[in-house]
């Protein structure tokens, strides 16, 4: 299975002076896009991993921020915010060409950092705590979309 | 096209990709002014609190926002605050992101489309000059303050995006 934190040594490809990758405005909206799925497919890990099934793929985006920023845990909170901050940052970089203001290096760096700290913090937290509070909201929520698997 | 027209995204499908258009209608876009929210009689202010120890110091209530020409509101924005009954806590936020940011630069409030999902809600976008890595020191400093004070209800309809 690839790992979703490969993404982001992808998306440094756009933001490292020196690289092969010539820099461009393009580029810069690459590495953003990268940096949000990055995250949000480690997202996914650590709900597969507390056994929270999503069963409606189409909608994973939006169940996946809903149980982060409503459980109660102040990591998961961060993080889901982190996650909802980016993937409107990916959607203004994927979708809106005419935005001249998203390409920018800083820009991506930023998201890039952003996307970095969010995993470094869901992967050094508490994952038995984590594990519980999300489970806790899923199982006061029936019919949102989540299941607890046990 | 006058890039200086006001920008309100809508979803649009286009050979098979859905993808955010933004629809540009340059007339009724200002600064807003203290008397384009609604007041309310009752006493629900939304009290902020003091983050001092994250640098942010806001001690006065929302609703209370000072005119100031750095911060633009999309109408469309406005609207979708008094539809949704947050806007004290949409005004919290605001007042909490222009004292967050040491280089704020433009703070524009419009409202964004899922271009999945067709949801909207508002987008708080700030443009800095800063480094990145004060920008995002700022940055988990403004979203603490912001989980802090506004409640979690609401908040899910605000997101923070940046330019820098």
């Amino acid at each position: 299975m690839d790992d979703p934190r490969d993404f982001l040594a992808v998306a440094r490809l756009f933001i490292t002076p020196g690289a092969k990758i010539p820099a461009t405005a393009l580029g810069y909206r690459t590495a953003i896009s990268r940096s949000y799925y990055a995250l949000y497919n480690v997202v996914c890990e650590v709900l597969d991993r507390a056994e929270i099934e999503i069963l409606q793929r189409y909608k994973g985006h939006d169940l996946a921020k809903q149980v982060l920023m409503f459980c109660n845990d102040e990591i998961a909170k961060a993080v889901g915010h982190d996650l909802k901050s980016l993937q409107q940052q990916r959607w203004s970089a994927d979708y809106d060409m005419k935005d001249k203001t998203i390409g920018s290096e800083r820009t991506a760096i930023a998201c890039v950092k952003q996307a970095t700290e969010a995993i470094e913090n869901l992967d050094t937290a508490d994952f038995d705590a984590l594990k519980q509070h999300l489970k806790q909201w899923v199982q006061a929520h029936p019919g949102n979309g989540l299941k607890n698997k046990t | 096209m006058d890039v200086l027209e006001l920008e309100q995204e809508r979803p649009v499908s286009e050979e098979g990709y859905t993808c955010v258009a933004r629809q540009r209608s340059k007339p009724t876009r200002r600064p807003r002014t203290d008397e384009d929210w609604p007041r309310s009689d009752e006493d629900d202010t939304l009290h902020i609190w003091s983050f001092a120890h994250e640098g942010i110091y806001v001690d006065s209530p929302a609703g209370n926002l000072p005119s100031n020409s750095l911060v633009e509101w999309a109408p469309e924005a406005e609207e979708f605050c008094k539809r949704s009954n947050i806007v004290p806590q949409a005004e919290a936020a605001v007042d909490i992101v222009k004292k967050a940011f040491s280089s704020l630069k433009a703070l524009e409030i419009q409202l964004q489309t899922d271009p999945d999902s067709g949801e909207t809600s508002l987008a708080v976008q700030v443009t800095c000059t800063t480094h990145p890595d004060e920008f995002l020191r700022e940055y988990r400093a403004c979203m603490k303050a912001w989980r802090s004070s506004i409640d979690a209800e609401a908040l899910s309809q605000v997101s923070l995006t940046y330019r820098l």
